[in-house]
Protein backbone atom coordinates (compact mmCIF):
# COMPACT_ATOMS: atom_id res chain seq x y z
CA UNK A 1 0.00 0.00 0.00
CA UNK A 2 1.03 3.30 -1.21
CA UNK A 3 1.93 6.06 1.50
CA UNK A 4 -0.96 8.21 -0.49
CA UNK A 5 -3.34 4.75 0.58
CA UNK A 6 -2.17 4.66 4.08
CA UNK A 7 -2.71 8.51 4.35
CA UNK A 8 -6.10 8.47 2.60
CA UNK A 9 -7.63 5.15 4.82
CA UNK A 10 -5.93 7.19 8.47
CA UNK A 11 -8.33 10.12 7.46
CA UNK A 12 -11.23 8.68 6.15
CA UNK A 13 -14.25 9.94 8.15
CA UNK A 14 -16.92 7.03 9.16
CA UNK A 15 -19.05 6.45 6.36
CA UNK A 16 -22.35 4.45 6.12
CA UNK A 17 -21.15 1.05 7.15
CA UNK A 18 -19.51 2.68 10.28
CA UNK A 19 -22.21 4.57 11.35
CA UNK A 20 -24.37 1.13 10.74
CA UNK A 21 -21.88 -0.56 12.67
CA UNK A 22 -22.22 2.02 15.75
CA UNK A 23 -25.62 1.09 16.01
CA UNK A 24 -24.55 -2.77 16.49
CA UNK A 25 -25.53 -3.45 20.34
CA UNK A 26 -23.35 -5.34 22.64
CA UNK A 27 -24.28 -8.65 23.37
CA UNK A 28 -24.64 -9.44 27.11
CA UNK A 29 -23.19 -12.05 28.93
CA UNK A 30 -24.42 -14.77 30.68
CA UNK A 31 -25.30 -13.45 34.28
CA UNK A 32 -22.95 -15.28 36.00
CA UNK A 33 -20.24 -15.11 34.05
CA UNK A 34 -17.68 -12.78 36.14
CA UNK A 35 -18.64 -15.13 38.98
CA UNK A 36 -17.46 -17.68 37.15
CA UNK A 37 -14.30 -16.24 35.90
CA UNK A 38 -13.50 -15.76 39.46
CA UNK A 39 -14.39 -18.71 40.94
CA UNK A 40 -11.85 -20.29 38.69
CA UNK A 41 -9.50 -18.14 39.17
CA UNK A 42 -9.73 -17.08 43.25
CA UNK A 43 -9.36 -21.34 43.43
CA UNK A 44 -6.40 -21.59 41.72
CA UNK A 45 -5.02 -18.73 44.53
CA UNK A 46 -6.25 -21.28 47.18
CA UNK A 47 -4.72 -24.20 45.61
CA UNK A 48 -1.55 -21.82 45.55
CA UNK A 49 -2.00 -20.73 49.28
CA UNK A 50 -2.79 -24.33 50.24
CA UNK A 51 -0.06 -25.52 49.13
CA UNK A 52 2.39 -23.24 50.56
CA UNK A 53 0.52 -23.92 54.26
CA UNK A 54 1.31 -27.40 53.68
CA UNK A 55 4.41 -27.14 52.85
CA UNK A 56 4.83 -24.61 55.98
CA UNK A 57 3.41 -27.47 58.19
CA UNK A 58 5.31 -30.56 56.88
CA UNK A 59 8.56 -28.23 57.41
CA UNK A 60 7.58 -27.51 61.00
CA UNK A 61 7.35 -31.18 61.90
CA UNK A 62 10.68 -32.23 59.79
CA UNK A 63 11.74 -29.19 62.14
CA UNK A 64 9.92 -30.49 65.58
CA UNK A 65 11.03 -34.14 64.82
CA UNK A 66 14.95 -33.20 64.30
CA UNK A 67 14.83 -31.24 67.49
CA UNK A 68 13.27 -34.24 69.31
CA UNK A 69 15.72 -37.07 67.68
CA UNK A 70 18.88 -34.48 68.38
CA UNK A 71 17.36 -33.53 72.04
CA UNK A 72 17.17 -37.56 72.93
CA UNK A 73 20.83 -38.09 71.32
CA UNK A 74 22.08 -35.10 73.13
CA UNK A 75 20.40 -36.03 76.46
CA UNK A 76 22.16 -40.01 76.15
CA UNK B 1 -5.30 2.70 46.45
CA UNK B 2 -7.03 6.05 45.17
CA UNK B 3 -10.18 5.50 43.03
CA UNK B 4 -9.17 1.74 42.16
CA UNK B 5 -12.21 1.48 39.12
CA UNK B 6 -10.23 4.72 37.47
CA UNK B 7 -6.48 3.16 37.84
CA UNK B 8 -5.48 2.28 34.44
CA UNK B 9 -4.97 -1.38 33.47
CA UNK B 10 -1.33 -1.46 33.58
CA UNK B 11 -1.43 0.12 36.86
CA UNK B 12 -4.12 -2.45 38.45
CA UNK B 13 -1.86 -5.22 37.19
CA UNK B 14 0.96 -3.77 39.47
CA UNK B 15 -1.17 -3.99 42.34
CA UNK B 16 -2.16 -7.63 41.22
CA UNK B 17 1.54 -8.57 40.69
CA UNK B 18 2.22 -6.83 43.97
CA UNK B 19 -0.02 -9.91 45.65
CA UNK B 20 -3.54 -7.57 45.21
CA UNK B 21 -5.92 -10.23 44.28
CA UNK B 22 -8.94 -7.36 43.94
CA UNK B 23 -6.84 -5.63 41.33
CA UNK B 24 -7.39 -8.73 38.90
CA UNK B 25 -11.59 -8.44 40.07
CA UNK B 26 -11.49 -5.21 39.17
CA UNK B 27 -9.73 -6.16 35.50
CA UNK B 28 -12.26 -9.04 35.54
CA UNK B 29 -15.16 -6.25 36.17
CA UNK B 30 -13.56 -4.17 33.60
CA UNK B 31 -12.72 -6.36 30.85
CA UNK B 32 -15.51 -8.91 30.95
CA UNK B 33 -18.10 -7.81 28.79
CA UNK B 34 -16.49 -6.67 25.87
CA UNK B 35 -13.86 -9.58 25.63
CA UNK B 36 -17.53 -11.91 25.77
CA UNK B 37 -18.95 -9.56 23.04
CA UNK B 38 -15.51 -10.19 20.77
CA UNK B 39 -15.93 -13.71 21.36
CA UNK B 40 -19.26 -14.10 20.65
CA UNK B 41 -18.80 -12.08 17.16
CA UNK B 42 -15.58 -14.00 16.27
CA UNK B 43 -17.41 -17.51 17.41
CA UNK B 44 -21.05 -17.00 16.73
CA UNK B 45 -21.87 -19.15 19.60
CA UNK B 46 -22.53 -17.93 23.04
CA UNK B 47 -21.66 -21.24 24.60
CA UNK B 48 -18.11 -21.41 23.01
CA UNK B 49 -17.92 -17.54 23.46
CA UNK B 50 -18.50 -17.93 27.03
CA UNK B 51 -16.06 -20.73 27.48
CA UNK B 52 -13.42 -18.77 25.61
CA UNK B 53 -13.77 -15.72 27.46
CA UNK B 54 -13.52 -17.71 30.46
CA UNK B 55 -10.33 -19.98 29.58
CA UNK B 56 -8.90 -16.43 28.29
CA UNK B 57 -8.92 -14.81 32.10
CA UNK B 58 -7.51 -18.28 33.39
CA UNK B 59 -4.85 -17.78 31.49
CA UNK B 60 -4.36 -14.12 32.16
CA UNK B 61 -4.83 -14.70 35.12
CA UNK B 62 -1.29 -17.25 34.96
CA UNK B 63 0.71 -15.22 32.79
CA UNK B 64 -0.12 -11.58 34.09
CA UNK B 65 2.15 -12.18 37.37
CA UNK B 66 5.50 -12.09 34.67
CA UNK B 67 3.79 -9.91 32.14
CA UNK B 68 5.97 -6.99 31.36
CA UNK B 69 4.00 -3.49 32.00
CA UNK B 70 6.24 -1.00 30.04
CA UNK B 71 3.34 -2.38 26.92
CA UNK B 72 -0.35 -1.42 26.32
CA UNK B 73 -2.27 -4.12 28.35
CA UNK B 74 -5.29 -3.91 26.03
CA UNK B 75 -4.02 -5.63 23.03
CA UNK B 76 -1.82 -8.31 25.16
CA UNK B 77 -5.72 -9.37 26.88
CA UNK B 78 -7.58 -9.26 23.44
CA UNK B 79 -4.55 -11.51 21.69
CA UNK B 80 -4.71 -14.02 24.18
CA UNK B 81 -8.80 -14.09 23.78
CA UNK B 82 -8.58 -14.47 20.31
CA UNK B 83 -5.91 -17.20 20.41
CA UNK B 84 -8.43 -19.29 22.79
CA UNK B 85 -10.77 -18.11 19.82
CA UNK B 86 -8.76 -20.06 17.03
CA UNK B 87 -8.57 -22.84 19.06
CA UNK B 88 -12.12 -22.70 18.70
CA UNK B 89 -12.75 -22.51 15.49
CA UNK B 90 -9.60 -25.04 14.63
CA UNK B 91 -11.57 -27.22 16.75
CA UNK B 92 -15.04 -27.03 14.97
CA UNK B 93 -12.97 -27.49 11.67
CA UNK B 94 -9.66 -28.40 10.55
CA UNK B 95 -8.21 -24.27 9.61
CA UNK B 96 -5.41 -24.79 7.52
CA UNK B 97 -2.95 -21.78 7.92
CA UNK B 98 -4.30 -20.11 4.30
CA UNK B 99 -7.62 -19.98 6.40
CA UNK B 100 -5.83 -17.20 8.81
CA UNK B 101 -4.66 -15.39 5.73
CA UNK B 102 -6.96 -13.13 3.97
CA UNK B 103 -5.32 -14.83 0.63
CA UNK B 104 -4.67 -11.36 -1.07
CA UNK B 105 -1.63 -9.34 -0.61
CA UNK B 106 -2.60 -6.69 2.03
CA UNK B 107 -0.96 -3.84 0.75
CA UNK B 108 -2.95 -3.84 -2.27
CA UNK B 109 -6.84 -2.58 -2.69
CA UNK B 110 -8.21 -4.90 -4.25
CA UNK B 111 -11.60 -4.31 -6.48
CA UNK B 112 -14.03 -5.15 -4.10
CA UNK B 113 -12.56 -2.73 -1.24
CA UNK B 114 -13.32 0.29 -3.62
CA UNK B 115 -16.76 -0.92 -3.97
CA UNK B 116 -18.32 2.46 -2.27
CA UNK B 117 -21.63 2.56 -3.38
CA UNK B 118 -23.92 3.47 -0.36
CA UNK B 119 -26.21 1.53 1.45
CA UNK B 120 -29.95 1.86 1.19
CA UNK B 121 -30.80 4.60 3.74
CA UNK B 122 -34.15 2.61 5.03
CA UNK B 123 -31.34 0.32 6.47
CA UNK B 124 -30.52 2.33 9.85
CA UNK B 125 -34.32 2.03 10.03
CA UNK B 126 -35.23 -1.53 10.22
CA UNK B 127 -36.33 -3.68 12.77
CA UNK B 128 -33.94 -6.34 12.34
CA UNK B 129 -30.93 -4.51 12.17
CA UNK B 130 -29.54 -6.22 14.64
CA UNK B 131 -29.95 -9.85 13.16
CA UNK B 132 -28.77 -8.00 9.94
CA UNK B 133 -25.61 -6.71 11.24
CA UNK B 134 -24.80 -10.39 13.10
CA UNK B 135 -25.18 -11.94 9.76
CA UNK B 136 -23.45 -9.82 8.00
CA UNK B 137 -20.22 -10.41 10.79
CA UNK B 138 -20.44 -14.06 10.65
CA UNK B 139 -20.84 -14.29 7.03
CA UNK B 140 -17.24 -12.74 6.78
CA UNK B 141 -14.23 -15.23 6.51
CA UNK B 142 -11.68 -15.22 9.81
CA UNK B 143 -9.22 -13.28 9.31
CA UNK B 144 -11.91 -10.17 8.17
CA UNK B 145 -13.93 -11.06 10.75
CA UNK B 146 -11.78 -10.65 13.51
CA UNK B 147 -10.62 -6.89 12.01
CA UNK B 148 -14.10 -6.01 11.88
CA UNK B 149 -15.13 -7.47 15.37
CA UNK B 150 -12.12 -5.83 16.90
CA UNK B 151 -13.21 -2.37 15.62
CA UNK B 152 -16.68 -2.61 15.82
CA UNK B 153 -16.66 -3.99 19.05
CA UNK B 154 -13.72 -3.83 20.98
CA UNK B 155 -13.49 -0.47 19.79
CA UNK B 156 -9.51 -1.13 19.65
CA UNK B 157 -7.41 1.53 17.35
CA UNK B 158 -5.92 0.35 14.53
CA UNK B 159 -2.15 0.16 16.20
CA UNK B 160 -3.81 -1.91 18.69
CA UNK B 161 -5.38 -4.16 16.20
CA UNK B 162 -2.26 -4.58 14.50
CA UNK B 163 -0.97 -5.49 18.35
CA UNK B 164 -3.16 -8.33 19.16
CA UNK B 165 -3.02 -9.89 15.05
CA UNK B 166 0.56 -9.46 14.89
CA UNK B 167 0.44 -7.57 11.77
CA UNK B 168 1.40 -4.39 10.42
CA UNK B 169 -1.00 -1.70 10.97
CA UNK B 170 -0.95 -0.90 7.51
CA UNK B 171 -2.22 -4.24 6.63
CA UNK B 172 -4.80 -4.10 9.33
CA UNK B 173 -6.05 -0.75 7.52
CA UNK B 174 -6.27 -2.57 4.13
CA UNK B 175 -7.86 -5.88 5.57
CA UNK B 176 -10.58 -3.32 7.11
CA UNK B 177 -11.52 -1.71 4.09
CA UNK B 178 -11.96 -5.03 2.13
CA UNK B 179 -13.83 -6.14 5.19
CA UNK B 180 -16.32 -3.32 4.88
CA UNK B 181 -16.62 -3.65 1.22
CA UNK B 182 -17.58 -7.13 1.91
CA UNK B 183 -20.06 -6.23 4.98
CA UNK B 184 -21.59 -3.37 2.57
CA UNK B 185 -22.35 -6.59 -0.28
CA UNK B 186 -23.91 -8.65 2.28
CA UNK B 187 -25.89 -6.08 3.60
CA UNK B 188 -27.08 -5.35 0.86
CA UNK B 189 -28.16 -9.08 -0.26
CA UNK B 190 -29.45 -9.38 2.93
CA UNK B 191 -31.38 -6.77 2.71
CA UNK B 192 -32.96 -7.26 -0.62
CA UNK B 193 -33.71 -11.07 1.01
CA UNK B 194 -35.88 -10.10 3.46
CA UNK B 195 -37.75 -6.98 1.38
CA UNK B 196 -39.44 -9.28 -1.94
CA UNK B 197 -41.30 -11.68 1.60
CA UNK B 198 -44.26 -8.99 0.89
CA UNK B 199 -43.90 -8.33 -2.80
CA UNK B 200 -42.68 -11.82 -4.07
CA UNK B 201 -43.69 -15.18 -4.10
CA UNK B 202 -41.73 -18.04 -3.04
CA UNK B 203 -39.91 -18.74 -6.04
CA UNK B 204 -38.50 -15.20 -6.30
CA UNK B 205 -37.31 -15.21 -2.46
CA UNK B 206 -35.68 -18.56 -3.51
CA UNK B 207 -33.52 -17.21 -6.07
CA UNK B 208 -32.53 -14.11 -3.74
CA UNK B 209 -31.43 -16.72 -1.35
CA UNK B 210 -29.52 -18.78 -3.21
CA UNK B 211 -28.01 -15.91 -5.10
CA UNK B 212 -26.43 -15.02 -1.42
CA UNK B 213 -25.60 -18.33 -0.63
CA UNK B 214 -22.61 -18.21 -3.73
CA UNK B 215 -22.23 -14.79 -2.87
CA UNK B 216 -21.69 -15.67 1.21
CA UNK B 217 -19.10 -18.75 -0.46
CA UNK B 218 -17.41 -16.54 -2.43
CA UNK B 219 -16.70 -14.60 -0.20
CA UNK B 220 -15.24 -17.10 1.98
CA UNK B 221 -13.96 -18.70 -1.02
CA UNK B 222 -11.38 -15.25 -1.26
CA UNK B 223 -10.09 -15.63 2.06
CA UNK B 224 -8.12 -18.67 1.44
Amino acid sequence: MSERDDRRLAAEPPDDVDRLFARLEPIAPPAALASRILARTSGRARVRWGLWVRLAVGAGLVAALLAAVSGYLTGQ
Amino acid sequence: MAAPTLATDESLASLFQGGDERAFELLVDRYYRPLYHFAYRLLGHAQDAEDATQDAFVQIYRALPAAHLDVPLRPWIYRILRNRCLDVLKRRRPVSFADLCSGEPDDVIGPAAVDGSPLPDEMAERADLQRLLTEAIAALAPPYREVVALRYTGDLQFGEIADVLGLPENTVKTRFQRAKAMLRHTLRDLAARAAPRSACGAPARRRLALGSERRRSWNYERAR
